[in-house]
């Protein structure tokens, strides 16, 4: 992004530079006035010159030559001729620094010492004064200065630098705005809106910007409606899976309670699909949470608990089941969703895990974070399906067996929960064979 | 165990808006002879039958239209201390901990197969029988804490603590061996009538309702302590 931001601001502020170059380069062939004399005091001497010859003629005619001479660039550059009395042979009003030339006063004003210049020639015109005024034209003047040079170049760059940076600005911030918002969509927060944080711009980046919004507002209340349909979905399904199970007791009881292998099947699958009804409520009323409620909970004894809790489950396996933690760890969390990140991890290690193994759980207390490692004796997951295997339902293997316990949501509730915390849950084998999950939860 | 069960038929109140499962498990009550079975199918007719007093024992879906399980569960318990056992979606492990915290007796997730409803009902309606075969029919004094076993009541100097039958027959098993630790499993079994599944919380929040009810002791110890990956222990301080 900042490359971006250089990038515009470079070439705006170049086009700038070569502009003033370019003009600099080309004024050079413009007609060049007498260097040495200014404008002003030429115009007064040509002025009076003419009226000299007039005078030597002896036909002066002061108002006629004013009038040959009253140039239309007034006010820069302007020549009067004053009679006895000091007015203009025009009846022209005269800028009273005139009359403070005339009188040999010290001139005031603005820049007194430089501008505007009066140049006053009254010998031999017969009683007339001519007096020029030469008004401001002050890059001419500041450019003839080698001094004034430096300082009008230095102040160009200074103030087309910062509008070059201030345009470079203008565009380049709409579009990290737009980018960073992007960044926060895919990560799966709908709620980001781009347009309120531009202002009342309303060029086309912000066009831009309400049609992002107006897409991911789409995007979300579609996901949602499709949550919706599924949750539906789910609920009326479990009705008539409690009738056929209902039906399956009764024929159960019609066979006299000695119930035929094929029953004890078809209510297996049945108990399977009312799980897999199970997981998909869980995992989308899970999904609908975006805040959670934090309580200040004993980490340590949560794990215990725990693992108490698993430990019926892991003796049918003939695992044993090993706690490593410190005794007492205080982090502010939501209790219920920690819980069934940890358990969701230890389950989930214990079906992996080979019979006879053991199942290891360490906690570690941080100065900044909080982890918990469940490491198993299991065959572990290829590497490429190391992050893949925290998406809900999702299998390692293709064809795997329900018998082995596969897909699930266990992890997916895990990753949601550590990602509700803004911890994280990493996966990853281990190099002596084994399978481990690390959970981390920052403090704060 | 099929000795125990009570006579005449024991009169079952099923409230479940779902009509056609409620004939199939009409059906197959009726098949196992020793009940009589009465279904409807909202919550408001629920909670009166429940308070009529013609039925043993009430089995009570969570997900009803309009009232839900637990309001309807929380009427009836305002009333009447009939056992009740709550039909729960699998999976759902708050709704289960609700439930036997508002005070239902047991849950057996829906759907379920009807031979483990019933197994569960007959154990909840054991409970409710005085347990004639028990030889310890004699008042126990713990302390301040009163058992009497014939009437099924246990008194907290000298007044009735309100105890469902679960409550009152775990507070028994810990109380029989007061001052040592009584396994969750054996505990299950005694006082539950089944084994303990896993992940089930069941006598953890029958215990936990057991705490709130009897309050801690005169030095603010609790007088039920938890021994972790063991049991439970009813501290003996008389």
């Amino acid at each position: 992004m900042t490359r971006f931001f250089w990038r515009i601001f470079v070439s705006v502020w170049a086009i700038a530079m070569i502009s003033f170059v370019i003009a600099v380069y080309f004024s050079r062939w413009l007609p060049r006035t007498h260097p040495d004399t200014p404008v002003g005091e030429q115009l007064a001497q040509l002025v009076a010159s003419d009226m000299r010859t007039a005078l030597a003629k002896d036909s002066l005619d002061a108002p006629e030559i004013a009038k040959r001479y009253a140039i239309d660039v007034a006010p820069l550059l302007e020549v009067f001729i004053l009679d006895v009395e000091g007015y203009d042979v025009l009846g022209r009003p005269v800028p009273n620094l005139v009359f403070q030339a005339i009188v040999g006063e010290e001139v005031s004003g603005w820049l007194p010492t430089v501008w505007p210049r009066v140049s006053v020639v009254s010998e031999g015109l017969g009683g007339y004064t001519v007096a020029s005024y030469e008004g401001m034209y002050i890059f001419g003047r500041a450019l003839r200065d080698p001094m004034a040079r430096v300082i009008f170049v230095t102040v160009a760059l200074l103030i087309s630098a910062i509008v070059s940076a201030l345009l470079a600005h203008f565009v380049t911030k709409p579009v990290s705005r737009l980018r960073e918002a992007g960044r926060l969509v895919a990560s799966g927060n709908l709620s980001v809106r781009v347009a309120p944080a531009l202002g009342k711009r309303q060029d086309a980046l912000a066009e831009l910007a309400h049609d992002f919004d107006f897409m991911t507002e789409r995007v979300a209340l579609s996901l949602s409606t499709q949550r919706q349909m599924m949750r539906n979905v789910s609920h009326e399904l479990r009705s008539p899976l409690a009738r056929l199970k209902a039906l399956v007791s009764i024929a159960g009881q019609q066979a006299d309670h000695t119930q035929p292998e094929f029953l004890l099947r078809l209510e297996n699958e049945l108990d399977r699909l009312d799980e897999l009804i199970g997981e998909i409520l869980a995992f989308s009323r899970l999904q609908m949470q975006e805040d959670i409620k934090r309580t200040t909970t004993d980490i340590a004894d949560l794990v215990r608990n725990i693992a108490d809790d698993a430990s019926i489950e892991a003796e049918s396996n003939n695992t044993e089941l090993i706690v490593d933690s410190p005794d007492r760890i205080l982090l502010a969390v939501e209790h219920g969703l920690i819980h069934s990140a940890i358990e969701n991890i230890i389950r989930n290690a214990i079906s992996h895990t080979e019979a006879n193994t053991r199942v290891t759980i360490s906690v570690t207390d941080d100065v900044d974070e909080v982890s918990i490692e469940v490491s198993d004796n299991g065959k572990g997951v290829p590497e490429e399906a190391l992050e893949t295997i925290f998406l809900p339902f999702y299998r390692v293997e293709e064809g795997r067996t329900t018998s082995t316990g596969g897909g699930g949501i266990g992890l997916a509730i895990a990753a949601h929960a550590a990602k509700l915390h803004k911890g994280t849950v990493v996966a990853r084998n281990l190099a002596a064979g084994g399978f481990c999950v690390k959970l981390t939860l920052p403090r704060n | 165990m099929t000795l125990e069960i009570p006579k005449p038929p024991a009169h079952i109140l099923m409230v479940d808006d779902d009509v056609a499962f409620t004939d199939l498990v009409t059906q197959y009550v009726n098949g196992e002879g020793d009940f009589e079975i009465t279904c409807v199918h909202n919550g408001s007719s629920g909670i009166k039958s429940a308070s009529s007093g013609n039925f043993d024992v009430v089995v009570l879906d969570v997900g009803l239209p309009q009232f839900n399980g637990f309001d309807v569960l929380r009427r009836i318990r305002e009333t009447s201390d009939i056992p009740v056992v709550m039909l729960t979606a699998r999976g759902d492990g708050v709704d289960r901990i609700l439930g036997l915290e508002i005070g239902a007796d047991d849950y057996v997730p829906k759907p379920c197969n009807l031979r483990e409803l019933v197994a569960r009902l007959r154990a909840v309606l054991r409970r409710g029988q005085s347990s004639g075969t028990h030889n310890d029919l004699i008042r126990q004094r713990i302390g301040d804490l009163t058992i009497e076993p014939g009437t099924q009541s246990a008194y907290l100097s000298e007044e009735l603590l309100p105890l469902t039958a679960a409550e009152f027959l775990i507070l028994t098993v810990l109380c029989d061996s007061a001052g040592e630790v009584v396994e969750k499993e054996l505990i299950a079994k005694k006082a539950l009538g089944r084994r303990i599944l896993p992940y089930d919380r069941s006598v953890d929040v029958h215990i936990g309702n057991l705490r709130k009810k009897l309050g801690p002791l005169a030095d603010g110890r609790q007088r039920i302590k938890t021994v972790r990956g063991r049991g439970y222990l009813y501290i003996d301080a008389r």
